[in-house]
Formats: C-alpha cells, structure tokens, sequence
C-alpha cells in the first residue's frame, strides 16, 4: 500500500488480472440494479463494470485520507468484451498536484484482454481533503 | 442526393435537440453494499453508516461509479452494441447520491458529426436526484450503429 505523500507522478501500480465469468457480471448487474443487462448484449460484459475493475486495481495498492472525493471520470471504449474474458488493468499517476491546499492526483487507467489488445482507457481525477 | 447530415440522422433516426429516454433509479444502502461487494471498494463512505456520520457528508453516499453505470446504461439502451465498441464518456461528480434518492438520468444529442467515416452522436448528460440537486454532468460521444 502507497500513500498519497510517497506517490510521484509516473508512479505504476502493480498491474492485476480479474476474470469476468458470468457469476461476477451477474453480481455486478444486480448491484447497478440491470440484471437484464438492457441495451447490450448477454455475450458482453458492462463496460463500467471493467472501469470499476480498473479503479479497483489502482485504488487498492493507494492509501488515501479519509475525505477524499472521486471528482472526475473518463473512459474510453474501445472493443465490447465477452463475458468470461480476462482482463489486466494497469494505472499510473498521471499528475499529482500538491500546491498549497489543492491536493490531487490523476490517475491513468488502461484495460487489456487475453490477447493484449487494449479495451480501455480513462482518467480519473481524485480531489483530496487540504 | 441525401446529404451527409440525413445520412447520419436516418442511421438512427436522431437529430441534434433530441432526448434520451431518461432512467430512473432508486438508491438504497443495500444496493449500495451490494456494489460494494461488486467492486471490491469498500471505503467506509459507502458502506459503514456510524463512520460515514462522523464526516462532513453526515452518512453514507453511493460509490461515483455506480451512478455513472446509470449513465452508462442510458447511453447504452440507445447505442447498443456501438457504445460498447467505441464511445467516450466524461463526467465530474459534482454531489453525491445518498441511499433514499431517487436518481434521474438525462440525456440530450447536442449535435451529429462525420469522423473519418465513421458517424457519431455527441450528447450531452445530467444526473439529477428528487430535490434537483445536480449530482454529475458530462458529455457522450458515441458510433452511430451502422
């Protein structure tokens, strides 16, 4: 676990590989209340269910005061992923901001398949308490 | 001969101005808890009422990412399989939803354009709970199915 103050910016966290088989999809629909998965397909899994994987991979191995405030989100989607694919999450700190009582750190997040390919990207901007 | 523009609107049938059906969600803690367990986050905002009293929120919230899957969902119940293969989404979380809100998505095409071939819808989206306080703002860009 690295805490904010020990972090610089190009800092990578460790990369983590989750199979999304068709039990944790369900589990992930139920909790976002779309079991019937409604405008996509049963073949595909949500794809904010990969970015919650991705936040996860990075927000794990991160210690942060408590009060801070996930401000700012974005994703890019790049190929639909079929359930029971496995993925592999990779985050860096993209920025870290430390200027008076303005604390933040922007994380970068990229999803890969099996085969390497790149499925998603996206930033996440985190505001901490000053 | 059909311009480029009625092309893209007769692709999906959507013109700049148009709405996106809007989604309606309840926010419970359980539904709360529930992702918390989906996601594996934890923190003790989400998910423990006596810690998340103690903080300046005054209870617990539902993690951003649950309600930006709201968002998702709307976008996706248009775009289909096309939001999956290629769409951005961009939001900032200006409050946060707390369990016994009812959560309204809204979605708005701002306009229709042509990108090395391939059509696009640009939305704008905001998410709202029943006192009209804005929770997330945001912008959509998504492939017109073809």
């Amino acid at each position: 676990m690295i805490k904010y103050e020990d972090i610089t910016a190009g800092y990578e966290f460790p990369a983590a590989s989750y199979e999304l088989n068709a039990g944790i999809i369900a589990k992930y629909l139920e909790a976002v209340d779309n079991q019937d998965n409604s405008g996509s397909s049963p073949e595909f899994v949500p794809p904010l269910s990969i970015a919650a994987y991705a936040v996860k991979a990075s927000s794990s191995s991160l210690s942060l005061p408590p009060g801070s405030i996930h401000a700012a989100q974005e994703l890019v989607f790049l190929k639909p992923v079929p359930v029971g694919s496995v993925i592999t999450c990779r985050g860096k700190v993209a920025k870290k901001v430390n200027r008076g009582k303005m604390r933040l750190l922007i994380l970068e997040l990229n999803v890969f398949d099996q085969d390497g390919e790149k499925v998603q990207e996206g930033k996440a901007t985190i505001i901490l308490p000053g | 001969m059909m311009s480029k523009q009625a092309k893209l609107e007769e692709t999906l049938r959507l013109q700049a101005g148009d709405t996106l059906p809007p989604l309606i969600k309840h926010i419970t803690q359980e539904k709360i808890n529930l992702y918390a367990e989906a996601s594996g986050d934890f923190n003790p905002l989400h998910v423990d009422e006596v810690f998340a009293r103690q903080t300046p929120l005054g209870g617990t919230i539902a993690h951003g990412m649950l309600v930006l899957a709201y968002l998702s969902e709307m976008v996706s119940q248009v775009f289909g399989i096309s939001w999956l293969a290629d769409g951005k989404l961009s939001v900032r979380f200006k409050a946060p939803a707390r369990p016994g809100d009812t959560i309204t998505v809204n979605g708005i095409v701002n306009s229709l354009v042509e990108e090395n071939g391939v059509s696009y819808a640009s939305c704008s989206l905001e998410c709202h709970n029943q006192k009209g306080e804005t929770l997330i703002t945001g912008e959509a860009k998504a492939r017109l199915p073809q």
